[in-house]
């Protein structure tokens, strides 16, 4: 008898912490196949149907960049996941680790500044 | 009859397995090269069904992309099987994502192969800009194919 609270309290808090981590917008896998190189913000927002929850200008003295900021669901969590503008085109986009291994390492560079700032709404 | 029943579920299993199709292994693709030969490649590829596949035409550069899918590993999915007493069966199912590999033309060298998203953010300008093409014709080609079966 004393296991009837314990189980009810698992079928119901069972659902309600799935429920939390799906909260908030977040944009999927299956999404970032529709990005490409050189759109814009807007043309961005409209694919993935869905504004950044923040952004952050960086400027590198040599280049100016945007970071925008998604959360990216991956079937088993809620992750960071980081697009790069250049001019209003869009020059890169990933996980944190994708812009330490790509090439340019001004881009890397640019995220690792504006982090700072995003995790605010990012943990929103 | 319990034996029987699950002898047809399993044999039915199987023979859905044969009807789809062949996809790409990691093993095939950790292979691939950008000196890989062209009948080198046809060989690495084997029997893997290329589910779509597309001309595009850049300026002077002429491409062939073809669209797979690579496994990535399996899941474990549970059925129940009643025959007429129902148990449960762990049953494993392949993981796949979209694989695409590109070769200039009318060589047939190797330029590129991952998935769209990889592709498309490639730090080589000229497989990353003939990405939107590729995806938009890969798919126009995918939908036809699928209304003509």
């Amino acid at each position: 008898m004393k296991r009837r609270p314990l189980v009810f309290a698992a079928f119901a808090l069972g659902p309600m912490a799935l429920l939390a981590g799906c909260a908030g917008p977040q944009i999927f896998h299956g999404q970032l196949s529709s990005l490409d190189k050189g759109l814009s913000p807007a043309d961005v927002e409209s694919r993935l149907r869905q504004p950044p929850l923040a952004s952050s200008p960086v400027d590198l003295g040599h280049r100016r960049l945007d970071v925008h900021a998604y959360r990216l669901n991956n079937g088993l969590q809620v992750d960071p996941y980081y697009l790069v503008y250049e001019g209003s085109q869009l020059v890169y986009w990933g996980y944190l680790s994708e812009f330490r291994r790509q090439p340019d390492r001004d881009l890397a560079e640019a995220v690792g500044r504006a982090q700072g700032p995003l995790q605010a709404a990012l943990r929103k | 009859m319990f034996a029987r029943g699950l002898q047809v579920f399993f044999v039915s299993v199987f023979l859905a397995g044969c009807a789809s199709t062949v996809p790409l292994y990691r093993g095939q693709v950790d292979t691939l090269a950008r000196d890989t030969r062209p009948a080198e490649l046809e060989q690495i590829l084997g029997k893997a069904t290329a589910f779509a596949q597309a001309d595009v035409q850049m300026g002077e550069r002429r491409y062939l992309a073809r669209r797979y899918q690579l496994q990535t590993g399996t899941r474990q999915e549970m059925t129940v099987v009643c025959t007429p007493t129902c148990i449960p069966i762990s049953i494993a199912v392949p993981v796949l994502v979209e694989y695409v590999l590109i070769q200039r033309q009318p060589g047939g060298e190797l330029l590129a192969w991952g998935t769209p998203e990889e592709l498309s953010k490639d730090a080589d300008t000229e497989v990353s800009s003939i990405m939107p093409m590729v995806k938009q014709r890969l798919e126009a080609n995918a939908k036809d194919a699928a209304k003509k079966s």
